[in-house]
């Protein structure tokens, strides 16, 4: 018995024995266990449902839904949709790029304090921002207020339709764009722009031909995540009243109870998530760049702004002005007003606890979930575990309101027992951000070493032992990041939550909603206030905690 | 710093556009932390600098000041013939005609091999001194390669002919080998020796390891400490160092105390032999410098020495040995000869040559820390062949 453990352990290796790298590890080391890869199968499976449902319900229809995709005008939506997310993904690049080059490569004033104020408009869930640019610039607003009186100026610039929904999904995503550049101008290497400048380049050309090429990877994957949300965002373009995709699916459903139709059109979103996402991945292949491995090795280089600091300054000034500033002072006067006009109701304290419920459910079910698909893609890199991670992304390219849609069907029909409680809620949530999880997972995964693992195992320790006791503890700031990013998902979700909430079962999501719906400010500020903060706090978090492991 | 100023003004009349590089009392401290004090050094056209020193020493600081890439704090450093760094005076890397080649190479990754080789270049002209280049290095036919498809070695070669495509007065080669796997590193240095050669250009080359710079330098260049100890052609670096320093830096060396009894110099290891006429300093201790093929040993039980290690080095054995008064040397034996550890043996200095005597840590007689600037105006510096670009 001893022998044979030593013999597997290679430790016995006679005099001119040669043994390969993967004879030298223990047996049961040298694959992964079958039970894994039959859970990861099954949460990738769960994962594909709703999409699976929604071709289900379509399919059954037939015609219908044929008709529904003619009649209802889908190449209008389809280019409305277009329009909104070209406006929305070029004015983040445009912010954002020139934002997180100030903030990482300037003597700009109080850069940390500005990259940190550029990340927080993420908190801010879309129909609470477009709620405050109606409460302010919207028609009998609060910016119109003031400037009737002394200008006599009563009518400003139509806030509602394209325009309005570009500005607000713009100024509240644009930080994807920065926090991917910001990351990769962290790891350039200093080198490479020294080298174009020994080679007689000047430091404008140096940017144009070295520093922002190898920043198109990193900008398009922030660009991609602000397409993504711009398609399914729900909230912003409703109260904005612009017809895209969602807000059509929404009314198709939920008024005019077109189920064939609903799920007619959200199979035409789906096909435009999952277009961008190849767009997105063609692009890249092409730049098959490689990060530095060695970057911060030296104090990177830090240009001087001179007197181009004082516009540097405004420009950070009004981003941060109209993406956090317009939306917090707008809700705060409304708090107030509302108090001073003694209102009850105010504060539903009987939804803040739905919220943190269903989030803290949703982000323990969604890490646990996210475990074996990321362990087995990192680890085992093959056609299957590829497989596996594509499934487990079909959350990234289906906006909350088709996997809510979808989950209805699969309820009706085959779950009746869960439908309309929290179970399918929770389930929903997992699908739509399981994505996330894997992705934050993966990432921390990929930092270990898995020889650490396999040195555990040599020393007796048994596959699940070595795993808790070495793995865990090393990724365990990624699997928090990654809880507490669904947790701060799920408090904003509106659509999935619309559809699928339990009767009766308000969240501080549902609750803003109705109030938003009729346009009652007041009711509205204190859980958006409430929202805001308790995503802020956590993202600064994990702002200033990036940077200093970068 | 006083010869270099007074050769100078000597040669102020005569050709001074032969030098390429002149740095003269160069200091640069970061913060608290003096990095490179009073660095002088005269590279003539064509030649190749060999800049070596333990890591921390101020080498790689000193290529990015020649670069324009740090400023100086002091001093001032000219390029052919024209100041490009002084007090108060920094010209951009841009406007230096100096080429720097990065010891991870820092090619472009989205840019093929003929772009990164094109990218300082003119629009006129450039395709074809980009093939020009590309042959010169040997690397034909890669040129619509990407970095990332291309071997360590080739990369090196890339970087170099992006570096050497301009025509640089002064070439930077920072550590270039170090990413280079021991059996690749020797052929591949030997290749850039040549194509520097070939390309007849100017060459500062930063190194830690001591043969390489002995192997690539027509002049060696020592640092320690942000300080030059001494510069010179690579055999009298290593024969005849001006410090005790450079001595231990450039290989491995023993000091033995040398007592003086009339004219005779007497050490635990026999007489030592001095060059005819030496003198011994009036006042201050005296050591000889012995390499470890400087000694002879016999197993001997009358000896004044036991060995206490043996390290095997294929051609020969490496004996570490005790000597009664406790001093250790090293003395290198051919491997014929096999003696245990423990022996006791008698050890004696080779007379078959004078060596090296030193005091209070300086070579006894002075040894020029520049020795290699009286060898001018005679006819060329040893192994080199100025001007003629490719």
């Amino acid at each position: 018995m001893t022998v044979q453990r030593a013999m597997d352990a290679g430790i016995t290796a006679g005099p001119g024995a040669i043994w390969t790298p993967r004879q030298l590890l223990p047996r049961g080391l040298r694959r992964e266990p079958l039970s894994l890869w039959l859970v990861a199968v099954a949460i990738a499976g769960a994962a594909a449902l709703p999409a699976v449902y929604l071709v289900v319900r379509a399919a059954d229809s037939g015609d219908t839904a044929i008709d529904a995709i003619l009649d209802s005008d889908t190449a209008g939506i389809l280019w409305r949709t277009i329009q909104l997310i070209a406006l929305v993904t070029a004015g983040s690049v445009l912010i954002a790029v020139p934002l997180a080059w100030l903030t990482v490569r300037t003597d700009l004033p109080y850069r940390r304090a500005w990259a940190v104020a550029s990340v927080l408009p993420l908190a801010i869930p879309s129909y609470v921002g477009a709620l405050a640019f109606i409460s302010a610039f919207g028609p009998r607003g609060l910016v119109q207020g003031w400037l009737e009186g002394p200008f006599g100026i009563n009518r400003l610039p139509d806030l509602y339709g394209l325009t309005g929904a570009a500005v607000v999904l713009t100024l509240l995503s644009y930080p994807y764009v920065f926090l991917a550049v910001r990351a990769t101008l962290w790891r350039l290497e200093p080198e490479m722009e020294e080298a174009s400048w020994t080679l007689g380049r000047s430091p404008w050309q140096t940017f144009r031909r070295v520093t922002l090429p190898l920043l198109y990877p990193a900008i398009g994957a922030g660009a991609l995540l602000v397409a993504l949300y711009t398609l399914s965002d729900f909230g912003a373009v409703a109260l904005l009243q612009y017809d895209t995709f969602t807000r059509v699916i929404f009314n198709e459903y939920n008024t005019a109870f077109n189920r064939a139709g609903a799920a007619a059109l959200s199979l035409v979103l789906l096909g435009v998530g999952v277009t961008l996402i190849l767009i997105e991945a063609s692009a890249r292949r092409r730049a098959r760049y490689y990060s530095g491995a060695n970057a911060a090795r030296r104090k990177r280089r830090i240009v001087r702004l001179g007197r181009w600091r004082w516009p540097a300054s405004v420009f950070s000034g009004a981003v941060t002005l109209l993406a956090l500033g317009v939306p917090v002072f707008v809700l705060a006067y409304w708090l107030v007003r509302g108090i001073d006009a003694g209102e009850s109701g105010l504060f539903d304290w009987g939804a803040a606890y739905n919220s943190v419920r269903y989030s803290l459910a949703a982000a323990i079910a969604t890490v646990i979930a996210a475990v074996p698909i990321s362990v087995l893609s990192v680890r085992r890199p093959g056609l299957l575990s590829a497989v596996l991670e594509r499934f487990s992304y079909v959350g990234f390219a289906l906006p909350g309101i088709a996997v809510g849609l979808g989950l209805v069907f699969f309820g009706i029909r085959y779950a009746t027992g869960i439908y309309q409680t929290a179970y399918l809620l929770v389930f929903a949530y997992v699908v739509l951000f399981l994505p996330v999880a894997v992705g934050l997972i993966r990432a921390s995964l990929m930092q270990v070493n898995p020889r650490m693992e396999e040195a555990a195992m040599s020393l007796g320790r048994s596959r699940i032992n070595a795993f808790l006791t070495i793995t865990v503890p090393l990724v365990r700031p990624g699997l928090a990041a990654a809880g507490i990013m669904v947790f701060l998902l799920t408090m904003k979700e509106l659509p999935a939550t619309l559809i699928l909430g339990p009767f009766e079962s308000r969240t501080l999501a549902t609750s803003i909603w109705s109030a938003a719906e009729e346009a009652f400010f007041a009711r509205a500020a204190a859980p958006s206030l409430l929202l805001v903060l308790a995503s802020a706090i956590p993202m600064t978090f994990l702002v200033l905690r990036e940077r200093s492991t970068t | 710093m006083i010869g270099l100023t007074g050769r100078k003004k000597k040669r102020r009349d005569g050709a001074t556009t032969d030098v390429a590089l002149r740095c003269i009392g160069v200091s640069k401290s970061f913060g608290e932390t003096v990095a490179v004090q009073d660095f002088d050094i005269e590279v003539r056209r064509g030649q190749i600098l060999a800049l070596v020193g333990p890591s921390g020493c101020g080498k790689t600081t000193v290529l990015r000041m020649i670069a324009g890439l740090e400023a100086i704090d002091t001093g001032r450093i000219e390029i052919g013939g024209k100041l490009v760094a002084s007090d108060g005076r920094h010209i951009g890397p841009d406007r230096r005609s100096v080429g720097i080649v990065f010891q991870d190479y820092a090619l472009f990754p989205h840019m093929t091999v003929q772009a990164n080789i094109g990218y300082g270049l003119g629009r006129k002209g450039r395709a074809e001194r980009v093939e020009e280049v590309l042959a010169l290095v040997g690397l034909e036919g890669l040129g619509r390669r990407l970095p990332n498809e291309l071997s360590g070695g080739q990369q090196q070669r890339v970087a170099l002919a992006r570096t050497l495509a301009s025509r640089p007065d002064v070439l930077l080669l920072d550590e270039p080998f170090s990413n280079l796997d021991a059996g690749l590193r020797e052929r591949v240095r030997a290749e850039v020796r040549e194509i520097l050669k070939a390309a007849g250009t100017t060459t500062v080359f930063v190194t830690h390891d001591q043969q390489e710079a002995l192997f690539m330098g027509d002049l060696v260049g020592v640092q320690v400490r942000g300080r030059i100890e001494q510069v010179d052609v690579p055999e009298r670096v290593f024969h005849r160092p001006a410090t005790s320093v450079v001595a231990r830096f450039m290989g491995t060396a023993d000091f033995l105390p040398v007592d003086t009894i009339d004219t005779r110099l007497v050490t635990e290891a026999g007489p030592a032999r001095a060059v005819p006429g030496f003198e011994p300093p009036e006042e201050g201790p005296l050591e000889v410098m012995a390499r470890p093929d400087d000694f002879v040993l016999a197993p001997s039980e009358e000896g004044q020495g036991v060995v206490v290690d043996r390290v095997f080095q294929g051609w020969a054995y490496t004996y570490e040995v005790e000597l009664n008064s406790g001093l250790r040397i090293h003395c290198q034996m051919p491997h014929l000869l096999t003696i245990e550890v423990g022996v006791r043996v008698l050890v004696n200095l080779r007379r078959d040559h004078p060596q090296m005597f030193f005091s209070n840590g300086s070579a006894v007689p002075e040894v020029p820390r520049y020795g290699y600037l009286s060898d001018r105006p005679a006819t060329g510096s040893p192994g080199e062949a100025p001007g003629g670009a490719v």
